[in-house]
């Protein structure tokens, strides 16, 4: 994984709201306490993970003035450290590139059945 | 505790401005890419958690404390935050020994009235902390 070194917020303040990510963070079943000190961390963590996310993003984007959900989507499906969100973020297809999709898998199931007989 | 979903939610104007700095100007966020990494973000903070909590929990620990989040970014492969992470980490620390001080301070000053800070949402969010 590489970071990009360009802007990401230089202040030392977390903007996030603290009740809010504490709130979420409660929400685990299997959470019972968090120190003090480290939910500020995890607010820094998750503002460096948006800003990092939206960068790498950009990037894959053939557009230079403007950032979509299918470049999150690329970035989200090809990203090691990032398989926590495939099934959120799934790419966006047209319903024709489906229905192509779906049509190559019955003429596969297919060829596997035959190929199964012809095994038997 | 979260009593309705959208509590679940990290606000929109946050999460938006959060994505514009880290963009070069005049670049347009369209309204679904700004949905989807906040809905990422709120399930980046769960999985770190979750990934800090099995840390905790492994040392027998019922508190996930700085060290586990951490450990558990490195765990959940996400080695780069680490080191701006643990810069931040001492500023935190600092800014928290400051408050304290300026709060002796104040006690001294006012000489035995109980003591009255501002209440902001940090100091509110640390005393419901220690309570738990």
């Amino acid at each position: 994984m590489t970071m990009n070194k360009s802007p990401i917020n230089k202040s030392k303040e977390t903007v996030l709201p603290l009740s809010r990510v504490r709130t979420i963070m409660k929400s685990s079943p299997d959470v019972e306490n968090i120190s003090q000190d480290s939910l500020p961390l995890v607010i820094r963590a998750t503002e460096l993970f948006i800003q990092h996310l939206s960068q790498m993003a950009y990037k894959v984007g053939k557009s230079k003035d403007s950032l979509e959900y299918n470049n999150l989507a690329e970035v989200v499906q090809t990203t090691d450290n990032m398989t926590f969100l495939r099934e959120i973020m799934p790419r966006k297809i047209t319903v024709k590139e489906f229905r192509e999709i779906m049509k190559r898998k019955v003429i596969e199931g297919n060829e596997i059945k035959t190929q199964g007989k012809l095994d038997s | 505790m979260a009593e309705k979903l959208e509590d679940l939610n990290l606000p929109n104007t946050i999460v938006t401005r959060l994505i514009k700095d880290a963009l070069p100007d005049n670049v347009n966020v369209s309204k679904e890419a700004r949905m989807a990494v906040a809905k990422a973000a709120s399930v980046f903070v769960l999985y770190l958690t979750n990934s800090s909590n099995v840390v905790a929990m492994a040392a027998n620990r019922k508190t996930i404390n700085a060290n586990d989040v951490l450990q558990g970014l490195k765990e959940a492969d996400f080695v780069d935050f680490i080191p701006p992470l643990q810069e931040a980490l001492e500023g935190f620390k600092k800014s928290q020994r400051e408050k304290k001080d300026a709060s002796a301070k104040k006690k001294k000053d006012k000489d035995g009235k109980p003591e009255e800070m501002e209440v902001e949402e940090n100091e509110a969010a640390e005393n419901s902390e220690t309570e738990n």
